[in-house]
């Protein structure tokens, strides 16, 4: 596991230009590109069997190989995901600087604070930047958010891979629950991850085209000051002292 | 017979007239004196043909008795017979259109239905009783001069008496079909209750194995939806009427609806001819039961699935607690989608806000925006 973040995150208030800072480490990017992979594949044959009356459902069970590749594609992707889920595990048992990303993303009382005066700053433009650390608010939630949503579906969906045993072993409404559980926490993923998370990383504050850390592990350090001014102001403020 | 010459019934009225004009004085002198009864004669015959050509069955019937002859046959037909008929308006050559003269010395051929019936003979021609020996033509199932009769008892398509009528040939799937809940509600006098063309159709009739055919897997649901789907008969019975529209919600039926054939479909759990209450103990979809219902597809179903209701939806009188799961999301998932929203919102408005410090001081020669 890559640790070497560590020592250039408290290198990253020496602004040069076209200076970087160090994002996400190998480790990370792996486990980013599996899981981005595998929601992908989840989503699509997932909502084309939710949405199947539709046009585009079927056109899309149809170049899964039908009904039954659409079952192969969601159930391969859903151990890509597990995989993922045990490479997110793993890197937080053994690497340092996950712990202190970890560490990080915990979610603190003046986040709600903080995303308040993001939104004051960006209507009113009166007043000094958003206080978000190393990660905003909303990157804080879009982790939890995977995080539970990962292990909601896990859940669910492992219930309903086989449903006799399911049935054999639960009451039936269990499987009730599970298959409304599955479909509509699959479209709150949708909104939140899909639409949201690559709004803010392909478009919002400055990342256009898109943030390259998720490939490269590293974003300017222009960017990250004016995404993360709490996080830069401390760094800088270590450094002077 | 009566005492008809070899002649045509149907020109003899025209002739009969012919020979009382020719006869009598010169028909020059009479002609003037008689203008006016020539008048009043030649419409009438006019009228009379016309009427001929209408083959109005009360003014026609003296003179196209057929029952003289008839009546004395080997399968008598007779005027009795024919006046409770729904045909009583028509005329014996109306059906019989092959008959050019009467008397007709060879037998007519058979009677074409299809001349009116145009609709129900094409369906007919399209089905298996078309193409099968010995399967049943019009007159197979309604019978031929009584047709529709209103005496329940001589009418072959009576609803109370179409599982009789089918059970002539196919005895074995009316074996099965004279316990089931269909027949016996039927007995019962319930009206609605299934007989065997409520579910395979009429004239058109076809096998489950052909495409498009009412017992067909892909169309099967729509069929028993016919009345399982309708309210108001449902109702009436106190049955619920929830049971069509939790099955197409269920992966059964977007199986069945993406091509898989071998999808469950009303009939592989409920059963087909024989279908029976589930609180009967003998019914597929009775809980001791289920197990070996689903168990045909599903290997390995314990008795624990007994019990299970498989028609649930998801509402506050059905799944509850999925119910609530799902309004729970509706609210979490609207709250995040105006979330979005404001966020797209503030994101724009602080890179437009930027845009114009950074041209302004471009302008005023300060630099960049950092």
């Amino acid at each position: 596991v890559n640790s070497k973040g560590g020592s250039e995150r408290d290198r990253r208030s020496s602004r040069q230009p076209g200076a970087t800072i160090s994002r996400l480490t190998l480790w990370q990017r792996c486990e980013h590109g599996l899981m981005a992979l595998s929601v992908t594949l989840l989503i699509l044959s997932g909502l084309a069997l939710a949405y199947h009356e539709q046009a585009w459902a079927r056109f899309l069970i149809w170049l899964m190989g039908g009904l039954q590749g659409r079952h192969w594609v969601h159930r391969t992707a859903a151990i890509g995901l597990l995989i993922a889920g045990l490479f997110h595990l793993f890197g937080l048992i053994l690497s340092e600087r996950h712990k202190r990303d970890f560490h990080e993303v915990k979610p603190r009382l003046n986040d709600f604070s903080a995303a308040w005066l993001g939104l004051k700053f960006a209507f009113s433009g009166e007043g000094d930047p958003p206080p978000y650390g190393w990660f905003t608010p909303m990157q804080k939630l879009q982790y939890w958010g995977v995080l539970i949503g990962c292990i909601l579906m896990g859940i669910s969906g492992a219930l309903l891979w086989n449903p006799v045993i399911t049935l054999n072993s639960f009451p039936k409404w269990v499987l009730d629950i599970m298959l409304v559980l599955h479909a509509t926490e699959a479209q709150f993923i949708f909104v939140l991850f899909i639409l949201w998370h690559l709004y803010d990383v392909h478009v919002a504050g400055g990342n256009f085209p898109m943030n390259p850390a998720w490939l490269t592990g590293k974003m300017s350090e222009e960017l990250f000051a004016r995404q993360h001014h709490a996080s830069c102001e401390n760094a800088r403020a270590k450094e002077e002292a | 017979m009566p005492n008809h010459d070899s002649n045509s019934l149907i020109r003899r009225p025209r002739r009969e007239q012919g020979q009382k004009l020719a006869s009598g004085r010169s028909l020059a002198r009479r002609a003037l004196r008689l203008a006016p009864a020539t008048l009043v004669f030649g419409t009438s015959f006019f009228i009379a043909l016309l009427g001929f050509s209408a083959a109005d069955p009360g003014s026609t019937s003296g003179s196209l008795d057929c029952t003289p002859c008839h009546a004395k046959s080997k399968t008598p037909v007779t005027r009795d017979l024919l006046k409770d008929s729904v045909h009583a308006g028509l005329s014996c050559i109306d059906c019989h259109a092959a008959i050019q003269n009467i008397p007709h010395a060879e037998k007519p051929s058979a009677v074409e239905c299809g001349s009116c019936h145009a609709a129900e003979a094409m369906g007919w021609h399209k089905s298996p009783h078309a193409v099968r020996p010995g399967a049943p033509t019009c007159v197979g199932c309604h019978g031929t001069h009584s047709i529709h009769a209103i005496r329940p008892g001589n009418n072959s398509v009576l609803k109370l008496n179409i599982a009789q009528l089918c059970e002539k040939c196919h005895d074995k799937q009316f074996m099965s079909y004279k316990t089931s809940v269909h027949a016996q509600a039927l007995k019962r006098g319930f009206g609605e209750a299934a007989t065997c063309t409520d579910c395979h159709g009429e004239h058109s009739i076809q096998g489950p194995e052909t495409a498009g055919s009412l017992v067909a897997p892909a169309s099967i649901s729509s069929t028993c939806g016919g009345c399982h789907g309708d309210k108001k008969t449902m109702e009436t019975y106190g049955i619920p009427t929830d049971r069509v529209s939790t099955f197409r919600s269920s992966f059964h039926a977007a199986a069945l609806k993406m091509g898989n054939m071998k999808a469950a479909t009303c009939a592989s759990c409920h059963g087909a001819h024989d279908i029976l209450a589930s609180t009967d103990p003998a019914s597929r979809t009775n809980p001791v039961n289920l197990p070996k219902t689903c168990g045909r597809c599903h290997a390995g179903v314990k008795q624990g699935f007994a019990g299970v209701r498989i028609h649930v939806d998801v509402s506050p009188t059905g799944a509850r607690a999925a119910w609530f799961v799902r309004i729970f999301y509706i609210v979490f998932i609207s709250i995040l989608v105006l979330g979005f929203i404001v966020h797209i919102l503030a994101e724009r408005l602080g890179t437009l806000r930027n845009k114009k410090i950074a041209l302004r001081d471009v302008s005023s020669g300060k630099g960049g925006v950092q």
